[in-house]
């Protein structure tokens, strides 16, 4: 097996200096600025593609379709990519819970419909949160479907 | 306070650097866009899928890559082995950057061996693809072909963080390596080395 090993110049290297540009902080903080202008739009695709799962999961039963099964990974994908855009970190760790289960499942060939349903739950409650909820209860439920997706893979 | 590198006074000039995007999903373009556009980007190269991206790759020369795992066409870790095999000079070694969600374990491997440079999890937070570009233009990983790999050198663990960042460690090791003193090693001892496993959550 041959292997070369080359020294190229770094394209990138010329980004960083003293005289010209933006601060880090300054330059994190516009980006976080810009964000926060597009969350009524973040939050509504997420709202879609929080309605795909909640139409699809309940049909998932134990004999696994494929098809249905990637539609809702794909829909809970995109609500852990958004969660945090909308201030719904915890829906997006929630939705995350969901990819992993599904992932697992897939892999062992068995479904838990409880544990399926563990999630719809909890992404529904993590979705609008009662007014007196709190960071520790958000990490709760969280945890709490850790547990369940190493439950359902033993 | 946001402190993301020992040295304060530091600035970031994005305005002339030629930054492609790739996403196939609409809001994650926006998003991508959105962030750069703070970060004084002025008008990057937006592609929606790996074929658009092909197109500009072929005519354009870029200085970073930043594309979603998942693209309509094409994983986009797929996109950046056909960048680096492709013969593109420069932007064959163009520092490359994949956003993934959640990653199928069947997937684990395929990212470590695709010749990305960086990859970040979803949610994307403008402080960590900060930090990550500025690793990327401080960091001297050598270029390396092979016949089974091509891409950054993927053995800088001990290395740590580019030197001044944070995140170093007292045992990290100067960025300049010597020559090699022994035979390089075989492809399946180097699997052997990097089992991926599933952490216990």
């Amino acid at each position: 097996m041959t292997a070369i090993r080359k020294k190229l110049a770094n394209p990138l290297a010329a980004i960083l200096g003293y005289r010209r540009g933006l601060s880090l902080e300054a330059a994190t903080a516009a980006a976080e600025a810009n964000l926060a202008r597009i969350q009524h739009d973040c939050l509504a695709s997420l709202d879609q593609a929080l309605g795909v799962i909640y139409q699809q999961l309940p049909k998932l039963d134990h004999a696994e379709n494929p098809v249905q099964a990637e539609a809702i990974y794909q829909a809970a994908n995109q609500v852990l990519a958004l969660g945090a855009h909308c201030q719904l970190a915890a829906l997006g760790k929630a939705a995350f819970c969901l990819c992993e289960l599904i992932d697992r499942s897939r892999m062992r060939g068995q479904w838990s419909r409880a544990a399926l349903e563990t999630h719809l739950q909890a992404l529904k409650l993590l979705r609008s949160p009662p007014a007196n909820a709190d960071p520790k209860t958000e990490a709760a439920i969280i945890a709490g479907l850790f547990k369940v997706i190493e439950k359902t893979s033993r | 306070m946001l402190k993301l590198v020992n040295q304060g006074k530091i600035k970031i000039d994005l305005t002339r650097a030629g930054i492609m995007l790739v996403d196939g999903n609409a809001q994650g373009m926006d998003i991508l866009a959105q962030v750069l556009g703070g970060f004084g980007v002025r008008t990057p190269y937006r592609c929606e899928t790996a074929s658009d991206a092909k197109v500009i790759l072929g005519r354009h020369d870029i200085d970073l890559i930043i594309t979603d795992a998942q693209l309509p066409d094409m994983d986009g870790h797929d996109l950046i082995t056909w960048l680096r095999r492709s013969g593109l000079e420069p932007n064959c070694a163009a520092p490359a950057i994949i956003l993934s969600g959640h990653t199928p374990a069947s997937s684990v491997k395929k990212g470590r061996d695709s010749g990305v440079s960086y990859t970040i999890a979803k949610p994307l937070a403008p402080r960590v693809l900060m930090e990550r570009m500025i690793w990327l233009a401080r960091e001297n990983r050598a270029f390396i072909q092979s016949d089974v790999y091509a891409g950054p050198d993927r053995r800088f663990h001990a290395l740590g963080p580019p030197p001044e960042t944070n995140g170093r460690r007292n045992g990290d090791l100067p960025p300049e390596v010597g020559t090699a003193k022994t035979p390089n090693m075989s492809q399946d001892d180097i699997d052997s080395l990097l089992q991926p496993q599933k952490a216990s959550l």
